[in-house]
């Protein structure tokens, strides 16, 4: 809440130091890469585990304590529902199904691994990220696209939930 | 030296054939523009402060070094009811520099809380499309916080009044005549502000209170005083604003403070307490004492309900807290109804310091069963690496969402959930801030770089020790930073967003990343990589003892490592901290050579053809093929024999015995393998060879290996066994961004979705 106004500013800043180390900005990073060759697209989105956990919690009205040693039995599959309701991928104007693959964790950081099987030229790419912006209205979602060779990064909020790309 | 004048009589044939080769290219008419000495192994004369009699060019604090020193008498209380503290303090500055001071500069931080602050007013701002309420009316609706120091005077000994001027957060007190080289000066400073909530206030969450649910409040209190700038060699005047990032710059004195609180608080502080039995029961003493003397378990002093009992006194009663520090540069206390406190003593050699922890009963369960063994570890740790801890105690304190240093106590943030669950990411967070901000002590509280200036200085190498420390503490420890591939995300991202390590606090986007990782991370690739533990660690302990309860600068560190080592690091200096270089070293191309016997007709004429007029033109000559020549046979594939070259057998047999010969090194294959530099920064090469029967060799080339040639280097292995792969840095040691190119063959690398596809 504290920070709603150098957001903008911060988009590159992960992380508030001050003398160490707090995340205070509500940001996600997700990288999209095309590999042709093994014909599928990948996707690794970065999330802060207590925001994923605040989202979880909302939507089930019970705490998932992901990644700990209390770890709901039932967390891995609420996150796989939360990423296929949250990212969505049209590609030539389809809809792709997305495959989850798996979640990782790196400090403060979950990553999740997920992929889209596809082996046709991409005319056209279309993101939708929505994560956590239900629950803050400030989240900013950073997506880095590499599809083609041609490197892209967009930025997308609460009020801009998707974007498209044609090549 | 026979081997020396043949091997410069052919380098000088490659060179007149190279510039012969230069004339006929016509699109080369036009000879090369000369150049400066762009080497990357050039002395760093031009970037580094001349040395001079106050710093040396060893690196230690020179002859004529001074520092100056401010005594500090404080009376504060604290008005917990209206959130206020007030104080006035004398301060005695003793000029101990060889000039004359026309004015003094005192720093006065609570001024980044003013309403008219400027600190919000340097950053960008966009509009949201969409605000919480709480933030639009705090940004849009709300007045502005009042906060800030209300100064009621500033007198000199004698009780006049002082002549000042506040730009910001700094206030130049003027002098009727120039403090002399040798004098001291005394005088007054009476003030009070406003204490921020530092959960709701955006300018400085370093200090202010935490409130709670209960109707309590914890206090971490900080920059709370109008406090000396540092005045020495480098900077003169150090007032530099502080904009809230760039921390402190602070002078050494000993401070007398005496706190008034509400009756039913218990508190801690910088320095020893001085009446103990006024503030604490009997049975508390007496729990005090037990501590001094424990040293394998914390001792609780002021127990859980003790603190509960007292969280719905509020008592209008007050408590005087008297303190004393010596040889300081900051002092901070902490004050609550809520607290706990635990404490057991830390055997040093020459200290028996106490590590002590403050909390309210929601740090429980976590905060008595690690934050003091936390501390006392971390002293333990950091003194093996420096200096024994010279102060009497070090306490941590919990206070959410902070981690702040001062000298001997700090504030840290992990508490379990509301329902006393607690995570991993809470606990090793927790230890990761109480390790962090206990180091601190080291540096900068007594190692005492200017942390306005360079924020690396002290973050960088506290971070360093932090590293050892947790891993000490924990083999299992999530530690993040330090190992040299946790930095690679960092240093292969986006140059527009990377600045040199050599960067000012205020100007650095990734802040955590630049100013504590990529420094820490780079002494650990000196101590693991290049300088070796016990050069590193003797060259880092001589830095830390020249320099506690000094004021040193980057170039007293850099210096002191080489001098301290005999290891050259101007080339390490320059690349990891004065630019945004990375690693990348590849591996370009590998040749296997097979080792024929040379026709002897075919020798001479060869030796005739380049006109050497030194050697003996009969001496057999062996020649080296690639699968493919005219010479190629097969069989050669099976490896050199040396008993079947009839040449060498007749040199081993004339100048060795039988039984020598037999313990003469048999190499069967022969490569040539060629190393790319894609990446600006020097690194060691680090060439790990595996062989068919799976054994494995790793050969280290210093990072010298490119100092005539930055682009590509050549070595030449020859091994008993045939090599089936070569791997560059195969353990991660330098922090390549690019490993896919660290092999041979060309391995199509298994990417991390591979791997899960298979699953």
């Amino acid at each position: 809440m504290k920070n709603n106004f150098k957001i903008g500013l911060l988009i590159f800043c992960f992380i508030l130091c001050s003398s160490f180390v707090l995340h205070k900005f509500y940001v996600s990073v997700t990288q999209i890469d095309y590999v042709p060759n093994k014909k599928r697209i990948e996707i690794t989105s970065r999330i802060f585990i207590d925001d994923l956990e605040k989202a979880l919690t909302k939507k089930h009205q019970k705490k998932p304590n992901i990644t700990s040693t209390n770890e709901l039995p039932e967390a891995e599959e609420w996150i796989k529902a939360y990423i296929k309701e949250k990212i969505k991928v049209s590609i030539n104007k389809k809809p792709q199904v997305i495959e989850y693959l798996a979640k990782e964790v790196e400090g403060d950081v979950l990553i999740i691994y997920t992929k889209i099987a596809i082996s046709k030229k991409i005319n056209t790419f279309e993101f939708y990220n929505s994560l956590l912006t239900e629950v803050y209205a400030e989240q900013q979602n950073i997506v880095h696209i590499n599809i083609n060779s041609n490197k892209k990064s967009i930025l997308l909020t609460n009020t801009e939930l998707q974007q498209k790309i044609d090549y | 030296m026979k081997n020396s004048i043949v091997f410069s009589a052919f380098l000088s044939i490659v060179v007149a054939f190279g510039a012969t080769a230069q004339e006929v290219k016509p699109e080369d008419k036009k000879p090369a523009q000369g150049h400066y000495n762009e080497n990357k192994f050039r002395q760093m004369y031009d970037e580094m402060a001349t040395p001079n009699m106050f710093r040396t060019a060893s690196g230690a604090p020179g002859p004529a070094y001074y520092q100056q020193k401010a005594d500090y008498k404080m009376n504060l209380e604290l008005d917990d009811k209206n959130k206020k503290l007030y104080g006035s303090e004398t301060i005695t500055y003793y000029n101990n520099s060889p000039e004359n001071l026309e004015y003094l500069w005192v720093q006065l931080e609570q001024n980044i809380e003013r309403p008219d602050s400027k600190t919000p007013l340097v950053e960008n701002e966009t509009l949201p499309k969409s605000i919480t309420t709480d933030g639009f009316a705090k940004k849009f609706i709300e007045a502005p916080f009042q906060g800030g120091f209300n100064i009621d005077y500033v007198k000199d000994a004698k009780g006049n009044a002082m002549k000042y001027i506040v730009n910001q957060t700094m206030m130049r007190i003027d002098l009727a005549k120039p403090l002399k080289s040798g004098d001291k000066i005394t005088f007054s400073i009476k003030w009070w502000y406003n204490i921020v909530n530092y959960q709701e206030q955006v300018n400085n969450g370093r200090s202010g209170y935490e409130q709670f649910p209960d109707g309590n409040r914890l206090y971490v209190m900080a920059q709370f005083f109008p406090r000396m700038a540092v005045y020495n060699d480098v900077e003169g005047w150090q007032n530099m604003q502080f904009w809230g990032r760039g921390e402190f710059a602070l002078v050494f004195g000993d401070y007398e403070v005496n706190i008034t609180v509400p009756a039913d608080h218990v508190m801690e502080a910088t320095g020893v307490l001085q009446n103990r039995s006024e503030v604490f029961t009997p049975a508390q003493v007496k729990r005090w004492e037990l501590a001094e003397k424990t040293f394998d378990k914390p001792v609780v002093i002021v127990t859980q309900e003790e603190a509960i009992a007292k969280e719905s006194s509020f008592s209008d009663q007050k408590k005087t807290w008297k303190f004393k520090a010596q040889n300081v540069r900051d002092f901070g206390f902490s004050t609550s109804r809520k607290f706990i406190i635990d404490a057991m003593a830390v055997d040093l050699p020459t200290n028996k310091p106490l590590a002590i922890s403050v909390y309210p009963k929601e740090g429980n369960p976590l905060w008595g069963e690690y934050s003091t063994r936390a501390v006392a570890h971390t002293l333990k740790t950091y003194s093996h690496y420096t200096f024994d801890y010279p102060y009497p105690k070090a306490v941590s304190v919990s206070a959410e969402d902070q981690g702040m240093e001062y000298p001997m106590i700090c504030w840290n943030y992990g508490r379990p959930d509301e329902k006393g669950f607690v995570s991993d990411r809470t606990k090793y967070g927790m230890l990761g801030v109480i390790i962090h901000e206990v180091g601190h002590n080291f540096f900068p509280m007594i190692v005492n770089s200017d942390e306005r200036q360079w924020t690396w200085m002290d973050e960088g190498l506290n971070t360093f020790l932090e590293y050892l420390t947790e891993t000490t503490f924990d083999p299992n420890f999530p530690a993040m930073r330090g190992p040299a591939k946790n930095i690679v995300p960092y240093m292969k991202g986006n140059q527009q967003y990377l600045e040199p390590i050599m960067t000012n606090s205020e100007n650095i986007y990734n802040f955590g990343a630049n100013a504590y990782g990529k420094p820490a991370t780079g002494l650990n690739i000196l101590r693991e990589t290049i300088m070796g533990h016990e050069l590193f660690d003797h060259a880092f302990k001589t830095y830390a003892n020249r320099w506690k309860f000094k004021h040193p600068t980057p170039e007293d560190f850099f210096r002191t490592m080489e001098d301290a080592s005999a290891v050259d690091l101007d080339w390490f200096w320059r690349g990891w901290f004065y630019s945004t270089d990375f690693t990348d070293i590849a591996v370009k191309d590998v040749k296997q050579y097979y080792v024929i016997e040379q026709d002897p007709k075919e020798a001479k004429a060869q030796f005739n053809r380049r006109g050497r007029k030194i050697g003996d033109e009969n001496q057999p000559m062996l020649k080296m093929v690639l699968e493919g020549s005219t010479d190629f046979k097969p069989e050669l594939k099976n490896g050199f024999d040396r008993s079947k070259v009839q040449a060498l057998n007749d040199y081993l047999t004339k100048n060795y015995s039988a039984e020598e010969i037999s313990a003469l090194k048999s190499p069967k294959f022969f490569y040539e393998v060629e190393f790319a530099k894609p990446g600006g920064l020097i690194m060691p090469i680090i060439v790990e060879l595996q062989f068919e029967d799976g054994t494995s060799e790793t050969h280290k080339f210093p990072a010298q290996i490119w100092r005539k040639n930055n682009e590509t280097a050549k070595r030449v292995f020859a091994t008993e066994k045939k090599v089936i792969k070569i791997q560059l840095d195969p353990k991660l040691e330098t922090a390549d961004i690019d490993v896919t190119n660290n092999f041979w063959p060309k391995a199509e690398m298994e990417s991390k979705f591979d791997t899960l596809e298979k699953k």
